[in-house]
């Protein structure tokens, strides 16, 4: 499956890395193909092309603070899960997105 | 040097969240990456007003970009006792200490983003609140921080 993502937190500083990390991390381990845009105090890194959106099965947006550019993801199967469920319960997002896309 | 052996502190015995600052600054001070011991403590009181920096896990990340910074420096500290960082959080047994200097850019973010993304392997949380040796630690602390390790 291919999966982008976007995190993002209120201080921007520890939890929208945290968040990335720990999706990234759980996607990878279970096979799937998986980019992470991190919208923190840094600025935005690694940013999601229209082409990756495009390609996309899932889309996983944190829900702590407004994301940047959402527009971008209409008409995507849009997870919204706040970033504390990313760092505490990334293996069930990604467990949950499974079943839900292959049904 | 980011970091050097004697920036790093273990069985630490701090009474509070302001004393942990204040020693973490006065240890920064000592061995040369502040212009201004004062300044500098101001500086952290000052950003943990803004946002707490617990971490949750018994991790906090106390940290200032400033000009009483002189050079960019890392802390690691490791409690005796875990003390209580803020009212609605758990209490915090190990401390990150971060000071850049004004002129450091984003470092300082850079830096809390690369240990904050380690944070989330058991395995070097378990390392960082284990390791009794200070040369293990600092292999450690060094390897999380690499890339940004000026």
């Amino acid at each position: 499956m291919k999966i982008v993502a976007v995190t993002a937190c209120a201080a921007g500083v520890a939890h929208t890395f945290m968040a990335a990390e720990a999706i990234e991390n759980a996607a990878k381990v279970k096979g799937h193909e998986i980019k992470v845009e991190t919208q923190g105090a840094i600025g935005i890194d690694n940013r999601i092309t229209e082409d990756e959106v495009k390609n996309a099965d899932a889309v996983i947006l944190t829900t702590d603070i407004t994301i940047r550019e959402r527009e971008r993801f209409k008409g995507k199967k849009i997870f919204n899960v706040s970033s504390t469920a990313c760092i505490k319960s990334a293996d069930k997002i990604i467990l949950t997105i499974e079943e839900k896309i292959n049904g | 040097m980011l970091i050097n052996r004697n920036l790093i502190m273990l069985d630490a015995e701090f009474d509070s969240k302001d004393d942990a600052i204040e020693k973490i600054a006065k240890l920064f001070e000592s061995e040369g990456y502040l212009n201004d011991l004062a300044g500098y403590i101001q500086a952290v009181k000052q950003r943990e007003l803004e946002i707490s920096t617990n971490l949750g896990d018994g991790i906090g990340m106390p940290h200032a970009r400033s000009n009483t910074v002189k050079k960019a420096g890392l802390v690691f500290v490791r409690l005796k006792n875990p003390i209580q960082w803020d009212g609605d959080n758990s209490p915090i047994s190990v401390i990150f200490g971060i000071a850049v200097p004004e002129s450091g850019g984003n470092l300082h973010l850079k830096l809390l983003a690369q240990l904050a993304r380690n944070l989330i392997y058991d395995e070097f949380k378990e390392k960082i609140f284990k390791i009794e040796n200070k040369d293990a630690l600092l292999e450690l602390i060094k390897e999380a921080t690499k890339g940004v390790n000026e």
